[in-house]
C-alpha cells in the first residue's frame, strides 16, 4: 500500500489520496532518525495581531493599513472594528463604507520588529534560550524551567497571561521541536500541547498544510497535488518531494518530526533598555498615558528579570507632535527591577506634570543595567515574589512626589559649633559616640532667632530664668565662621526649656538657638 | 455554676471595660505615665495625638525612651520618620539620647496634604518602628485615614498639634494634652481606649 501511494500521489496531482491519513512508520524515511541528544520543549508564541498591537490599545474602530494607493488593505483591526465587520485583508475602501469612524493606523514593520525584540528580552526571565521567528513568533525553550514555574500548564499560563495583559493577542503551540510548535501555533484553534516526541506525526499529521507557513505559492501547488494535510505530505517519497518543493522543505519537515536537529540561535538581550510606544490617539490627560507606561514597564522589568538585574536611572519621555518631547529623568534609585515600584514613581512624577502639548507617543529608556541578585526564598519553595520591599523605596516614594530636597536623614559632624555639627546626608563619622558635654536641645532652630531684652535680661514672652553655668563655645576662626558664645539653658514662665546664647562679641546680643522638646 | 457566667463574657458582644483587653502598647519608660496608659505605654498600630500649648515642654523626651526601644527592636525595620518638623531634629541630642541616626528620616513639605500623604506611606510602608507627623489643623477625614493606616502596621503613630485642636473631636487611639506652667508638666490624658481621663502634674519631669 505505501508503494502504491508512493508511485500515485506525485504523478497525478490532481487525484486525491482518498486514503485516510495513517501513521508514517519510520522505514519510509531512509533518512536516519537523529535523536536530540537533549530533551527539549518549545512552546512558540505567534502574535498575529503584531501590527495592531504595537499601538498602545484603543477603544474606538482601529485598524492597521498597508500598501499604495488602490491597493491599500488592512492588514489588521482591532476588536470593535471585528464587530463593525471589518477584517484583515479587506480593501481600505470598503471598510471605510463600513465603519465610517475608521482610524488607520500605518504599518510601520520596523517598529514590529523593535517590539519583537523587546518581548524576546522580555521572555528571558522564563528561559535562558529564547529565539526570534521573523517576523511575528518567539520561541522559548521550556523544558529546563518546568520545576522552577510548577508544571507545563502553570508556565504556559504565565507567559500567556502576562502577554495577554499587556495587550498582545497570542496563540500559542508547544511541541518537542522548534518547527513543530510553531505549526502547531498556526492551526488556528487552540491546540493541546505536544510534549511526546513519540506522537509528533500523528498530531502534526492532522494540520492543514497552511500551517507550514511555506508561502501562498506553494500551498496552492500542495493543493494542486490534492495535499492538504501536513499527513498528506509525509506521504510522498521523499525524493520527488524534495524535487518538486525544494530540499529545504524536506528539512523543515525532518526538523519539525525531529529527524534532524533543528539548532535555534538564541536572542541575546541589550545592555540597555529602550522603547518607544505610540499611542492611538493624542491625549493631554496623564491618566490616559498610564496603560501604555504599564506595558513599557512591564516589558522593562521583564528584561530585568532575564538578565538578573537592576537599573537606578530612568528616562521617560512624552512625544509631542511639535516640538521636543517633554523628558522626565528619574536619577539615583536604589538599584530596583520592582514593576509596582517602578510604576509608581514614573506615575508619580507623570501625575504633577503639566503637559504643555498633547502627547503622541512615549518612550521608555533605561540606564545601565547592573546585577542584582534576587530575594532570598524558604528552603521549602515559598511563593515566587517578585517584589522585594525596603526602606529605599519608602524614600523613594516620598523622594519622588515631595523632590529630593524634601527627605533626608541626619548624622553627625565632629564639631564644635552647634550649628555644624550635624549634617543632613552622609556617613556618620567613625568614631562619634556620646562625648561628654553639656546637654543638647532636641530641637534646633535654622537661624538663630534674636531676643529682646529687658532691663539686660533676655525675654521670651516674658523673662527667661537662666538656668546658671554657661557652656562657652568659642572655635571656628579658621574658616571665617568663627564664633564666641555662651550657651545657656533658660526657662520661660509657661515652662517651655530653651537654649540661648549670648555673643560674647556683641555682648548685648541674645539668641534663641534650641528648645529642649 | 460559673460556667453560663464565663459563656456570657466570652460571647464579644459583650462589653466588659478596661478588664480583659489585651492593647498592644510600647512601655514610655516613665512608670507614672505608663500606670496611666492602657496597655501599659503608647498604643502600637494606633494613632496617638498630643496636643501642646507650646514647643520646649518636653514632650520629645517624652517619647524617647520608647522610640529608642521600638528602634532597637525594629532592627532593620526600625525606621523613625519625622514628617513636617517644625525645628530640626538635632543629631548630636538625639545620639546622646541613644537613639540610631542612621535609621532616621525627615521629611520636608509644603503643603498639609503632602504631610498626611508622606505619613500614611510611611504607616503602610511596614518599615517604620515610628511615624512622627506634625500639621495643624487635620481634618476629621484625614485623621481617620491615619488612624487607619496606624492599624495597619504595628508603629508607634504620634500627630502633634496645636491647642487649637483641643475643641475638635478626634478619632486617635490616645489622646494626650500638654502643657506647662512654672510648676512643671502636666500631662492630660484626654482620652485613650479602655482607659480613663487624668491629669497627671511631674514638676521633676527630668530636666534636659
Amino acid at each position: 500500500m505505501a508503494k502504491s501511494q508512493e508511485q500515485s500521489l506525485p504523478l497525478f496531482p490532481d487525484e486525491p489520496s482518498g486514503s485516510a491519513p495513517a501513521p508514517t512508520p519510520a522505514s519510509q524515511i531512509p533518512t536516519p532518525v537523529r535523536a536530540t541528544a537533549k530533551q527539549q520543549l518549545w512552546l512558540a508564541l505567534r502574535l498575529p495581531r503584531l501590527a495592531l498591537d504595537i499601538f498602545a490599545p484603543a477603544q474606538d474602530v482601529v485598524a492597521v493599513v498597508e500598501g499604495e494607493g488602490s491597493q491599500r488593505s488592512l492588514v489588521a483591526c482591532n476588536a470593535p472594528a471585528l464587530v463593525s465587520g471589518l477584517h484583515a485583508g479587506m480593501g481600505l475602501n470598503a471598510a471605510f463604507a463600513l465603519a465610517p469612524g475608521l482610524r488607520v493606523l500605518e504599518r510601520d514593520p520596523a517598529r514590529e520588529q523593535a517590539s519583537l525584540e523587546r518581548l524576546a528580552a522580555w521572555a528571558g526571565q522564563f528561559t535562558s534560550w529564547v529565539s526570534l521567528v521573523a517576523p511575528d513568533a518567539l520561541l522559548l525553550e521550556l523544558h529546563g524551567s518546568l520545576r522552577l514555574f510548577g508544571g507545563l500548564s502553570a508556565l504556559q499560563a504565565r507567559v500567556v497571561g502576562r502577554l495577554e495583559r499587556q495587550g498582545y493577542q497570542v496563540q500559542q503551540g508547544v511541541a518537542p521541536t522548534p518547527l513543530a510548535a510553531l505549526w502547531l501555533s498556526r492551526a488556528g484553534r487552540p491546540q493541546p500541547p505536544l510534549t511526546d516526541a513519540g506522537s509528533l506525526v500523528s498530531r502534526l499529521g492532522h494540520l492543514p498544510t497552511q500551517c507550514l507557513g511555506w508561502g501562498l505559492k506553494q500551498n496552492e501547488q500542495l493543493d494542486r497535488l490534492g495535499v492538504r494535510s501536513i499527513a498528506d505530505c509525509l506521504r510522498l517519497p521523499r525524493d520527488g518531494f524534495a524535487r518538486r518543493f525544494g530540499p529545504p522543505r524536506l528539512q523543515d519537515l525532518d526538523r519539525a518530526l525531529g529527524r534532524m536537529p533543528d539548532p535555534r540561535p538564541g536572542f541575546v538581550a541589550p545592555q540597555r533598555f529602550r522603547a518607544e510606544i505610540e499611542l492611538p490617539a493624542e491625549t493631554d490627560s496623564s491618566a490616559r498615558l498610564l496603560p501604555a507606561l504599564e506595558r513599557l514597564v512591564e516589558e522593562m522589568v521583564g528584561m530585568f528579570r532575564a538578565c538578573e538585574g537592576g537599573v537606578d536611572s530612568l528616562d521617560l519621555g512624552l512625544l509631542h507632535c511639535d516640538g521636543p518631547p517633554t523628558r522626565i529623568s528619574l536619577r539615583r534609585l536604589s538599584l530596583t527591577r520592582d514593576r509596582r515600584h517602578i510604576l509608581s514613581l514614573l506615575a508619580g512624577r507623570l501625575e504633577r506634570q503639566i503637559l504643555s502639548a498633547p502627547v503622541l507617543g512615549l518612550t521608555l529608556a533605561s540606564g545601565m543595567i547592573r546585577p542584582l541578585a534576587g530575594p532570598t526564598r524558604g528552603l521549602l519553595g515559598d511563593a515566587l515574589d517578585e517584589d522585594e520591599a525596603a526602606v529605599p523605596m519608602l524614600v523613594e516614594r516620598l523622594c519622588v512626589r515631595l523632590g529630593d530636597a524634601a527627605v533626608h536623614g541626619l548624622c553627625l559632624v565632629p564639631e564644635h559649633r552647634p550649628e555644624a555639627a550635624w549634617r543632613r546626608n552622609g556617613r556618620n563619622a567613625p568614631g562619634q559616640g556620646r562625648e561628654q558635654r553639656a546637654a543638647r536641645p532636641l530641637w534646633m532652630l535654622d537661624t538663630p532667632l534674636g531676643l529682646e531684652q529687658r532691663n539686660g535680661q533676655p525675654c521670651y514672652g516674658g523673662p527667661l530664668r537662666l538656668i546658671p553655668g554657661p557652656e562657652r563655645i568659642e572655635t571656628g576662626w579658621w574658616d571665617g565662621g568663627d564664633v564666641a558664645r555662651d550657651y545657656y539653658q533658660a526657662r520661660t514662665i509657661h515652662g517651655e526649656c530653651l537654649w540661648i546664647y549670648q555673643d560674647r562679641r556683641e555682648r548685648n546680643c541674645w539668641y534663641l538657638h534650641g528648645v529642649f522638646g | 455554676m460559673n460556667d453560663p457566667l464565663q459563656a456570657l463574657l466570652c460571647n464579644p458582644g459583650v462589653w466588659r471595660g478596661r478588664a480583659g483587653q489585651a492593647v498592644p502598647a510600647q512601655p514610655s519608660g516613665y512608670p507614672w505615665l505608663d500606670a496611666c496608659l492602657p496597655g501599659g505605654g503608647w498604643p502600637l498600630g494606633g494613632l496617638s495625638e498630643i496636643v501642646l500649648d507650646r514647643y520646649g515642654l518636653g514632650e520629645l523626651r517624652l517619647l524617647l525612651p520608647a522610640l529608642r526601644q521600638r528602634m532597637e527592636e525594629g532592627g532593620e525595620r526600625g525606621w523613625l520618620i519625622w514628617i513636617a518638623p517644625p525645628f530640626i531634629p538635632y543629631a548630636p541630642a538625639l545620639a546622646d539620647a541613644g537613639i540610631p541616626l542612621q535609621r532616621i528620616l525627615v521629611v520636608r513639605t509644603s503643603k498639609l496634604s503632602e504631610g498626611l500623604w508622606a505619613a500614611e506611606q510611611a504607616l503602610r510602608s511596614g518599615q517604620c518602628a515610628a511615624v512622627l507627623l506634625w500639621s495643624d489643623p487635620v481634618s476629621l477625614s484625614a485623621m481617620r485615614r491615619l488612624q487607619l493606616a496606624a492599624e495597619s502596621g504595628a508603629c508607634m503613630a504620634v500627630l502633634f498639634r496645636s491647642a487649637r485642636a483641643l475643641g475638635e473631636h478626634s478619632v486617635a487611639a490616645l489622646r494626650l494634652h500638654l502643657s506647662g506652667s512654672g510648676l512643671g508638666l502636666r500631662v492630660h490624658i484626654l482620652k485613650s481606649r479602655g482607659g480613663q481621663p487624668v491629669v497627671l502634674d511631674r514638676p521633676d519631669f527630668p530636666a534636659p
